[in-house]
């Protein structure tokens, strides 16, 4: 029995070894490799999910970094928010890509809790985690955890291999996010889809998600940052729709209610032609192109 | 609880702790501790049918009992008669009553009457299609005196409860498993390490293999009419392979765990997918349940005794009540029917004991004509699965349909394309397992002895390779397909 456990926990303690190992490898390339320092002048960061990726073109901007990614949910925002300017003290203002699609509860089932979300999230941003972001992933979803934790030595390969094959290390290399194009069109698909399915929906704000927004203010006031609530352009046949409507009277209630020392661009309706979208919220190039000017003339980013 | 749950992997270490640590001096507090944890194991998944399986213990020992007892001959006649009707009538009730009203109904229907009958909105407990079945077979060996009864209440509980193969087999022959319970286990370091091995082979068969081969083979049968023809037939193949190492998975683990708690359990599979006839296929394939199906209803019935008519007849019935033990499904019922047709002809040419020996024994490759063999067995039981995994006659039809009109070529392409990172992993996956049962196709299981000679950081290596792949590939904790049996 005594040499059946003493294989049992050497053949444990072995493979923790590689997990723990990969986790703290990971850690060890991003900052010997310095790939969270931003550039010096950059003082700025805007957070958010895929309707920031492709509106806020940072390649316009000198000051400002967009490093919202597809479906990234205000906890990774945040994880990215803390880990960020640990590094970068020089940061002064956060700009949040924030309406109500971001905390609707939806979010929940599919970005907070998905087990497939959660596991293609969870390799990329382990190493940024602290105690209670361990917990709340178990709270999310244990399995996940467990699964999302054992990808971390697959993500160790895949991270040298950039390394070793990229010629400029930056953030980037980390695909934790950035400006993108969207080359897809299907907005004329998507505006008869909306039009055919008039079937009215719940709105609610996710519970789990107006957490990690309260983490995020929470953090920016310690901090003394600049906090920025930042709503993109929908097209037209969105704005009007009544779910919409009705969502955006709740979601600013909830807005008033707890956020009012903080200001809130709201471009959710700003007028742009069919040509500047690729879908119902998402800008094309020229989209992102006209939005990132406007944001630079009123200021918001430089 | 699934094996492949968090749950079930801090309760399995527990279990192992107290069994070997804490209780191993006592016989009976071992039992206790078994019987206790296999009611833990399967109340998680719901907690009030437990009654059931407590209620077919009580009155499986009770029989047995007076069985012991009972002189004449209609007496213990009488009490297998109660055992059987109790227990068949909880399976028949549970399992199999909206079945045959709703096929009461429909056949009057088709008369033009409506009887005013209904269905009842039933749950079906899991495993119960196994643990009666073990049951009975304490009972009628005990009416046949072939086992002595049970007077040991705890050990016979945990006997018919015992967690690791509660839910979905092997279904254990009372003489082999019962009188394990009456005797001091010792802890045996061979057998624990090995068990251990083909629990991992077992999780790598289900949560690698099968649920990632799950995810191309759902969205193809839940829609046939938009899938074309080679798809489909791709479709019956991978299914073929998808419920092969999601049951045989599910047996291994539970043999596995059994082997770490000092039991040993018959083999369940053994390799069917390298069968090179129908015969030797089901003398593989599920093999507690043929072998239960032959000793109490096909040899009971005349066997292959008597003339060729009664032969055909004998094993229609016994491929019919194997289809239908599987599900209360007309589609069942034709699969069962389906592969009795595939079987009586070697059958009734008394070449279904042909094949005995491991294929291509001392061999790298087998030869061409096993290959041939091999390959047509494998399709021939492929089509069956157009019945198995259908939802009703309706949707096997349909099935059967879209293969035959859709043959457009270019949409195959368009599947395997949208599907493509899925297709991969599922194929490579596969490819190992081939690979890995070809190369131990004579041993007990996939991974018995496999990496022996290897060096430690190799054989290491390779188990901690198929460790990360359970962990990192493992599909979304899928139920076992065999559960809802």
């Amino acid at each position: 029995m005594k040499q059946f456990l003493k294989k049992i926990i050497k053949y444990v303690l072995a493979f923790s070894l590689i997990v723990v190992g990969s986790v703290i490898c990971n850690k060890i390339f991003i900052n010997a490799a310095g790939l969270l320092k931003l550039k010096n002048e950059v003082n700025t960061i805007v957070l958010g999910a895929s309707r920031t990726v492709y509106s806020v073109n940072d390649h316009m901007l000198t000051q400002t970094t967009n490093i919202s990614a597809n479906a990234d949910a205000l906890f990774y925002s945040y994880i990215k928010l803390r880990t960020l300017h640990s590094n970068n003290p020089n940061l002064k203002r956060i700009i949040v890509c924030l309406g109500s699609r971001n905390l609707s509860d939806e979010i929940d089932t599919r970005w907070l809790t998905s087990p497939s979300h959660l596991e293609s999230r969870l390799p990329q941003y382990i190493h940024f985690y602290t105690n209670k972001e361990y917990y709340k992933t178990w709270e999310y979803n244990k399995a996940s955890l467990i699964h999302g934790i054992m990808r971390s030595p697959l993500y160790t390969l895949k991270m040298i291999k950039k390394l070793v094959q990229s010629r400029n290390l930056d953030i980037r290399i980390l695909n934790i996010g950035g400006f993108k194009v969207d080359n897809r069109n299907i907005l004329t698909k998507e505006i008869k889809s909306l039009n055919e399915n008039t079937e009215a929906k719940m709105y609610n704000i996710s519970v789990l998600e107006a957490n990690n927004l309260k983490d995020i203010y929470d953090y920016c006031k310690n901090k003394n940052l600049e906090l920025i609530f930042l709503d993109t352009p929908i097209h037209s046949a969105l704005q009007n729709s009544t779910h919409t409507m009705d969502a955006e009277t709740y979601f600013n209630n909830f807005i008033n209610e707890n956020y009012s020392d903080i200001p809130y661009y709201d471009y959710s309706r700003m007028k742009l032609d069919d040509s500047c979208f690729n879908d119902l919220v998402h800008l094309s190039y020229k989209g992102a192109l006209l939005f990132t000017e406007k944001l630079i003339d009123e200021g918001v980013v430089q | 609880m699934l094996f492949n749950s968090i749950e079930f992997a801090i309760f399995l270490p527990i279990i192992f702790v107290i069994y070997w640590f804490v209780v191993n001096r006592n016989l009976k507090v071992q039992n206790l501790l078994l019987l206790l944890s296999s009611y833990i194991f399967y109340g998680w998944w719901d907690w009030r049918f437990l009654s059931l399986i407590i209620f077919s213990s009580i009155i499986d020992f009770t029989v047995g009992l007076q069985l012991g007892r009972a002189k004449k001959e209609l007496n213990r006649k009488w009490l297998l008669f109660i055992s059987i009707f109790i227990n068949i009538g909880l399976l028949g009730f549970f399992k199999y009553y909206n079945f045959f009203i709703e096929s009461f109904i429909d056949a009057f229907t088709a008369f033009g009457h409506s009887p005013n009958i209904h269905t009842l909105r039933i749950i079906l407990p899991v495993g119960i299609s196994f643990y009666t079945f073990q049951t009975l077979s304490y009972s009628i060996d005990v009416y046949r005196r072939k086992l002595e009864p049970s007077y040991d209440f705890i050990s016979f509980f945990a006997f018919v409860s015992f967690f690791p193969q509660l839910v979905a087999g092997p279904i254990e022959r009372a003489t082999n498993l019962l009188p394990q319970f009456y005797k001091k286990r010792q802890f045996n370091l061979e057998q624990s390490i090995d068990g251990l091995r083909q629990m991992l082979w077992g999780l790598f068969k289900k949560v690698v293999v099968a649920d990632n081969l799950c995810k191309i083979v759902d969205p193809i049968y839940n829609n046939p009419d938009e899938m074309s023809s080679l798809v489909l037939i791709l479709g019956l193949a991978l299914f073929s392979v998808q419920i092969y190492t999601d049951f045989s998975g599910y047996s291994d683990i539970a043999i596995g765990i059994s082997r770490l708690l000092g039991f040993n359990l018959k083999i369940n599979f053994r390799y069917p997918l390298f069968a090179r006839s129908i015969g030797e296929r089901w003398r593989n394939w599920h093999i507690s349940l043929s072998t239960w199906f032959r000793d109490y209803i096909y040899i009971p019935m005349g066997g292959s005794r008597g003339s060729n008519l009664n032969k055909f007849k004998n094993t229609l019935i016994l491929f019919t009540i194997s289809g239908f033990w599987h599900g209360a499904n007309w589609t069942f019922i034709c699969w069962g029917l389906l592969n009795g047709l595939y079987f009586a002809p070697s059958m009734l040419r008394g070449r279904n004991r042909r094949h005995l020996e491991p294929i291509s024994k001392s061999k790298i490759f087998p030869s061409f004509k096993e290959f041939t063999q091999i390959f047509t067995t494998f399709w021939l039981i492929a089509t069956t699965y157009i019945f198995f995994r259908a939802d009703n006659i309706q949707h096997s039809k349909q099935y059967f349909l879209s293969i035959l009109s859709n043959t457009e070529i270019r949409e195959s392409f368009r599947f395997i394309e949208n599907n493509l990172e899925d297709f991969l992993k599922a194929m490579f996956f596969t490819s190992i397992l081939f690979l890995v049962e070809w190369i131990n196709r004579d041993k007990p299981h996939g991974l018995h002895g496999v990496f022996e000679m290897k060096p430690i950081v190799v054989r290491w290596g390779l188990y901690l390779a198929i460790t990360f792949s359970i962990l990192i590939y493992g599909g979304e904790q899928a139920p076992f397909v065999y559960f809802q049996f």
